[in-house]
């Protein structure tokens, strides 16, 4: 059977897969690489589209100015949870995390002066380079390869330089990698606040391509998902992350072809991607990609 | 005996968990260049003193110098860069890792740590990095691991992993180097590996080791100075000689665990020609 997809809702869908395997391996950086789990990515993706969504209706949409004000306002935020937590163990963190993920939504909610409470941002205007509008959905679709490529390779050259290294040291012995001289704060800071920075530019991506947001686009339940993606992926593995927002983002998508009756389509769909994150788990714990553990 | 400066000095540490007081006034000097040895038995304080002496535990009272200045108060992985290495019971080799990296996460000062480098990936970071990379397999060799250097070191054996801890800890050119219970599950042969290797650090690199160790026939071949903890105090210091001569000493306090040192090694075991 031959199913007609018009390209325009490929393109749809490979743009919004982009802009989640920005927040994928940007969060493995933090939670795979790093070990640190958290379930505010959400969150700071965001902080960074509704920056990029204000700065565009209020002052201009000018890309450059979106990235610079959307990276430099959600790092702030990072630094200013990362530096009193990440003291902390790893538990506290997470409990940290989950704070901050709850205040930004309701701040987002309720900040009506600002954000426009539940009715959100809509009618952002499309960002412009120089001046130039990247109106199409095909410059879009450039644009957001353009940012995902560069995220990427800069990802892929940090993991594995040194910090990468120590990274990696730091997810399996704390206290063995502070004693070889490691200033586990500072490398445990530093990553937050990268990743951070990164999924403000997915919100920035964000907020170009949709031209609406609500509080409730950036809910607790994608931060699991991001953190889902990950482990699906393989944590440690920039190329699983890459992979598992494909599988875990398109296995819906597919579904809707299927054509199951409307009534049971979405428990079905419900059943079938826990089932398949069971099976996974049980039988790939290590993720698609990534290591295999040596115990 | 030698006279100089003592590399590292405890001046009257004490510290209590809940009502316990796990070392009361504990004083001790470890002259650079030599092997001192910490022994005593179980729970008598001598991981304690290694962990106050790396900024895990705050002691209570007391002061600990290196080189003439006070650790206290710095956090452990600047006490780490002060110059101080440290292995522990257990290997805690990164499993997850290459046995090279490994041994490169022990170098201090990596350009290629900092943020900025790790992502622009400059010339003089690439060149920094080849050269670690030449100075961990050569460290790699003189432990005997280079073979090994690319595989995961959660794959090596116990003994193997201790091997990788120390040179670990030698990449950090550390002049004092604290090991704990090294000896602990490794076989004769690795036994005398390790004994030749303490002493090529002491006497042919110069750097200055702190034992804890329970095997006695390693403790008296290779230490010059022994010091016996007993329930948190120091009671009994001095060269391997005069503490054998009072073997009683020893007995009465190390029970069982102490075995008459079958027959006394006079010297210490020889180092391989030209190494």
């Amino acid at each position: 059977m031959a199913i007609e997809i018009p390209t325009t809702y490929l393109i749809n869908v490979l743009i919004i897969i982009e802009i989640y395997a920005i927040l994928a391996f940007s969060l493995n950086l933090l939670a795979g690489y790093a070990g640190l789990l958290s379930v505010a990515h959400a969150a700071l993706f965001g902080v960074g589209a509704y920056v990029a969504g204000l700065v565009a209706l209020r002052v201009s949409p000018e890309l450059l100015l979106l990235l610079i004000s959307a990276v430099v306002v959600t790092a702030l935020l990072a630094l200013a949870i990362a530096v009193p937590t990440l003291r902390l163990g790893g538990d506290y963190f997470i409990l940290a995390t989950l704070g901050f993920q709850v205040i930004i939504t309701d701040i987002l909610r309720n900040w009506v002066d600002l954000t426009r409470g539940p009715f959100g941002l809509t009618g952002i205007p499309r960002a412009r380079l120089f001046g130039f509008p990247l109106a199409s959905t095909e410059l879009t679709l450039l644009l957001v390869t353009a940012c995902a490529v560069g995220l990427f390779l800069l990802s892929w050259r940090l993991v594995r330089a040194p910090f990468g290294r120590v990274l990696l040291a730091l997810r399996e012995d704390e206290l063995a990698t502070q004693l070889l001289g490691k200033d586990l704060v500072r490398f445990k800071v530093s990553i937050f606040v990268l990743s951070g920075a990164m999924a403000a530019i997915a919100g920035v991506l964000y907020a170009h391509f949709v031209r609406s947001l609500t509080p409730d686009s950036f809910p607790l339940a994608q931060s699991f998902l991001l953190l889902v993606i990950v482990f699906v992926g393989g944590g440690g593995s920039l190329l699983g992350s890459v992979l598992g927002t494909f599988l875990l983002l398109l296995l819906p998508e597919i579904m809707r072809f299927i054509g199951l009756p409307s009534a049971t389509a979405g428990p079905i769909q419900q059943i079938i991607y826990g089932l398949v994150l069971v099976l996974l788990m049980i039988f790939r714990p290590q993720g698609l990609l990534g290591r295999a553990s040596t115990s | 005996m030698s006279r100089a400066e003592p590399i590292l000095e405890l001046d009257n540490v004490s510290i209590s968990f809940g009502g316990l007081r796990a070392l009361d006034g504990v004083s001790l000097r470890v002259t650079p260049g030599q092997v001192t040895s910490l022994i005593g038995p179980n729970g008598a304080g001598k991981t304690t003193v290694f962990n106050i002496i790396c900024g895990l535990l705050a002691p209570s009272s007391g002061d600990v110098r290196f080189r003439g200045r006070s650790l206290l108060g710095l956090p452990p992985h600047r006490i780490a860069l002060e110059g101080i290495g440290r292995t522990f019971q257990d290997p805690r080799v990164f499993k997850q890792l290459s046995v090279l990296d490994n041994v490169l996460l022990g170098m201090p000062g990596q350009p290629g740590e900092r943020l900025l480098p790790a992502i622009l990936w400059p010339r003089a970071m690439r060149e920094d990095l080849a050269q670690r990379v030449e100075r961990a397999r050569a460290i790699l060799a003189e432990i005997g691991l280079l073979e090994r250097a690319n595989e995961l070191a959660g794959n090596l054996s116990y003994g193997q992993q201790r091997f990788l801890s120390l040179a670990r800890v030698m990449a950090m050119d550390a002049p004092l180097l604290l090991m704990d219970e090294p000896s602990v599950g490794l076989h004769e042969g690795e036994i005398r590996q390790l004994q030749r290797q303490i002493l090529r650090l002491v006497r042919e690199q110069g750097r200055t080791v702190l034992l804890i160790e329970h095997n006695m026939d390693v403790v008296m071949s290779i230490s010059e100075q022994i010091i016996l903890l007993v329930q948190g105090r120091v009671v009994a210091a001095g060269p391997p000689l005069d503490m054998q001569r009072n073997p009683t000493l020893l007995v009465a306090y190390l029970g069982s665990a102490y075995k008459a040192p079958s027959p006394i090694p006079t010297s210490p075991p020889e180092l391989p020609h030209g190494a």
